[in-house]
């Protein structure tokens, strides 16, 4: 059952109705009933054994490391506690990749049986309780004493496949709050669900059939494609993830747990660090908060450098924890160089721009929120490619026969437009895809970017929960009608699911 | 929360009432298994010979059967469905004297609700009202809706073509699909592809699990005909070398094996065509399945060596 089906949707209802009619007491047991359903759901019994063996290690560690007087026996329980959870994520997680893709282990009979093993959700609620375990040593949360409630805050369905990563002091308080229904956060929820569905339904899964007729082909192309591809993926990722997002935050909703914002429109950052703070937030700031503050502390004799070798050992374990491919190790890397170039030019910048009084220019800003976007769309490049050999091809090929296409296209528009010239100019670079089907990407692309300037210039942020009874239904019935006739119905699963 | 209710009912209400017009303009629709259907109950009390079985059944014609025949095969149909369909109109055949049950390499390890096509078990639920194997499955929903059972994208297909059947195989009324006129050539792409098609068949549908529950399957019916006094055949269509050198040879001696049970308990004829040397590329489309002119022989072959022969016994 993904997040994105119909019979997700016929889920949460059912478990809504039957969660409304419940009495209070029972509630955290028909969440947690409905958390274990929904793994069950995706037909891997393993997942359950380790969500099942996290929890209780989790758990039981936290109240002992909360019980322990000494400083040293807290560390001993904390690194344990670590030490565990890890290992849990390394056999449930990266070993069945690593056999998947070691031929003497796959074809081996010892070992055959973990290849291909569905590894859904594992690396996020591991996260989630190493983080938990870390707040509890640091003693910024209380441990939670009741089982099932901590068993409901590692395992709640909306969050469980895909984060956001959940501290303890954010979900755990809420769950614990008698439930009262809020008919304004319903339609907030509902109204998310529904972006959520048409972001992935009609925007993601449409990119991805552009992006994967080039990026599963990459050396039958050169230049241009390839641009528009990687330029593409870049978008698909976002609306992938965030819609992932809005679906999980929507259904939390409509049982009265507001989970944390993932996305802030990252491709308006006007830089690598600020892109991190809106990106996959609840992601970034766990690596932050428990990868590279200790590092940079335990560096800070280094100070800029200390700092800068933190950052570049964090994404590296970032691009590490995407999955075991040179592919995203590059891509960790070359976030961790960037945040480590950051801290040594973004202060010279700064003074600079002060100088020369250009801190407030807008043509400065559309600058750095364009050379970002760059910086990133670049990065996932080894992201997407297949292997690294792909990405390496897509790097060296991306502007190999730019000079031609841009003379070629100059003789079609110059001394005047010559349309058949430009439909012959235009033909590769449709990726195989017809005209019906790009007409459709660029009105739904439109349409959202317009969506994203009507929201960042209202003022409360609601549009369209904020508008008239007519407006709002129009526009409700619009986004379902966009989805059930514009929408990819082809199961492409949410990307951030083999992480 | 019953302002919510009632808004959501609200909301959802045009939905409610297209849905159920939706259901009907798709039943509506022709498709393969309607078609089929139509012409059966049409002429079922003059047929005299009925075909069944797979897309391997479509190797006979029942244009070239001296008597009146109808094929009942479809694409990727198991035994659970050739037996169903049987007994189905059994009892309103009553010249019904031959029934022909086409067994290849994999019939007796295969189930359709165990393979890639389970998408179409649920049209003979929704068209021959037919249950699934598996009691089970009827918790699917898509047993019970032509929507779910064509699934979305080809139901806005249906919607934006006008609920115009999208059926490109000609059936003739006696039920024999007309596919393809061309042959395979003799290559080493062919030989690849034919050897492909045996481990696609091996690896994805084939499994030992299901030959207990198809065995009593094919059991029940061949007792059902023969209290009926129908005789019931049993044959092996035929099947170019590229594919049968790369049948797994254990599992073939298996197949003729189980074959051999059913033989000696009830005196059943069997005959194997599997490489019978009469058949050349110019008589399929593929490796294992006969073309036009194919079905055209082999549907001689067998109304000359098989049926004139019984029906001689018989008069």
């Amino acid at each position: 059952m993904t997040t994105n089906s119909f019979a997700y949707l016929v889920f949460v209802g059912f478990v809504f109705i039957t969660f409304y009619l419940v009495k209070g007491k029972y509630r955290w047991s028909l969440l947690l009933l409905a958390s274990l359903i929904f793994y069950a759901s995706q037909k891997a019994p393993h997942l359950l054994l380790a969500l099942a063996l996290v929890i209780l290690v989790s758990y039981y560690w936290g109240l002992r490391l909360k019980a322990a007087k000494k400083d040293r026996k807290k560390q001993l329980w904390l690194l344990s506690g670590i030490l565990l959870n890890l290992v849990f994520l390394f056999l449930f997680r990266y070993l069945p990749a690593i056999v998947s893709t070691t031929p003497s282990l796959s074809s081996n009979p010892n070992w055959s049986f973990l290849s291909g093993l569905l590894t859904v959700g594992i690396s996020f609620f591991v996260l989630q309780a190493i983080s938990y375990l870390i707040d509890i040593y640091l003693e910024v949360l209380e441990p939670e004493r009741h089982l099932g409630t901590f068993a409901l805050y590692l395992s709640f369905f909306p969050k469980l496949i895909q984060g956001p990563i959940e501290r303890g002091s954010d979900l755990l308080p809420q769950l614990h709050r008698p439930y009262q229904f809020d008919y304004q956060n319903m339609r907030r929820g509902l109204w998310q669900i529904e972006q959520g569905l048409f972001k992935k339904l009609v925007i993601a899964d449409r990119l991805a059939i552009f992006v994967n007729a080039v990026y599963n082909n990459v050396q039958t192309y050169t230049g241009i494609p390839l641009i528009i591809a990687t330029y593409l993926y870049a978008l698909q990722i976002y609306f992938d993830f965030s819609a992932y997002t809005d679906i999980a935050l929507g259904v939390a909703r409509l049982f009265g747990i507001n989970l944390t914002q993932n996305f802030n429109s990252p491709y308006l950052a006007d830089s690598i660090p600020e892109f991190w703070r809106r990106w996959h937030i609840s992601f970034s700031r766990w690596i932050l908060d428990y990868i590279f503050k200790p590092l940079q502390m335990f560096m800070r004799e280094w100070k800029q450098w200390g700092s800068a070798i933190a950052l570049i050992i964090t994404f590296l374990l970032s691009g590490i924890w995407h999955g075991m491919t040179w592919g995203f190790i590059v891509w960790g890397l070359l976030h961790g160089i960037y945040m480590a170039a950051s801290v040594f030019f973004s202060p010279f910048f700064k003074k600079l721009f002060k100088r020369l009084k250009l801190e407030k220019n807008n043509i400065l800003k559309v600058a750095q929120v364009f050379i970002t976007f760059n910086l990133v769309s670049f990065t996932w490049i080894f992201f997407r490619a297949k292997t690294l050999t792909d990405a390496i091809y897509v790097v060296t090929h991306l502007l190999r026969g730019i000079g031609s296409s841009l003379r070629q296209l100059l003789r079609s528009l110059i001394p005047q437009v010559n349309i058949s010239g430009l439909t012959k100019f235009i033909q590769p670079y449709l990726l195989g895809q017809d005209n019906k089907s790009i007409l459709i990407l660029v009105c739904v692309l439109a349409v959202a970017l317009l969506a994203a300037i009507i929201n960042a210039r209202s003022k409360k942020k609601e549009f369209p929960l904020d508008q008239s009874t007519f407006i709002r239904w129009g526009i409700y019935y619009l986004l379902v009608f966009a989805i059930l006739f514009l929408g990819v119905f082809n199961s492409y699963q949410f990307i951030y699911n083999q992480f | 929360m019953k302002i919510f209710l009632k808004r959501l009912i609200v909301f959802f209400l045009p939905f409610l009432v297209l849905y159920p017009l939706l259901e009907i303009k798709l039943s509506q629709v022709p498709n393969y298994y309607t078609q089929k259907k139509e012409y059966l109950e049409s002429q079922l009390s003059e047929i005299e010979i009925l075909s069944t079985g797979s897309s391997h059944g479509d190797s006979i014609n029942p244009q070239f059967l001296s008597l009146r025949g109808f094929n009942i095969s479809n694409d990727a149909e198991d035994i659970y469905y050739d037996v169903q369909v049987i007994e189905k109109y059994l009892d309103r055949m009553p010249n019904l004297k031959f029934i022909i049950v086409p067994i290849s390499y994999f019939s007796f390890e295969y189930r359709i609700d165990h393979s890639k096509s389970v998408w179409l078990a649920p049209f003979y639920k929704l068209v021959w009202d037919i249950p699934p194997q598996e009691f089970i499955s009827l918790l699917n929903f898509r047993y019970f809706s032509y929507t779910a059972a064509y699934g979305w994208s080809e139901v806005v297909s249906y919607i934006e073509n006008g609920f115009v059947s999208t059926n490109t195989k000609k059936l003739y009324s006696n039920g024999w699909w007309d596919r393809f006129h061309q042959g395979i050539v003799d290559s080493s792409e062919e030989e690849l592809i034919g050897w492909q098609r045996v481990l696609a068949a091996e690896s994805t549908f084939m499994d030992a699990g299901a030959i207990e529950s198809n065995l009593s399957l094919l059991s029940s019916l061949i007792e059902t005909c023969q209290t009926h006094q129908i005789k019931i055949m049993l044959i092996t269509t035929p099947v170019y070398h590229y594919y049968y050198e790369h049948l797994d040879a254990l599992k073939y001696q298996r197949m003729q094996d189980n074959l051999n049970k059913l033989v000696n308990k009830y005196y059943v004829p069997y005959y194997n065509f599997l490489k019978d040397p009469r058949f050349v590329a110019a008589d399929f489309y593929n490796s294992d399945h006969l073309n036009t002119r194919g079905a055209e022989k082999f549907s001689k072959i067998i109304d000359e060596e098989i049926i004139e022969p019984l029906l001689a016994l018989t008069q």
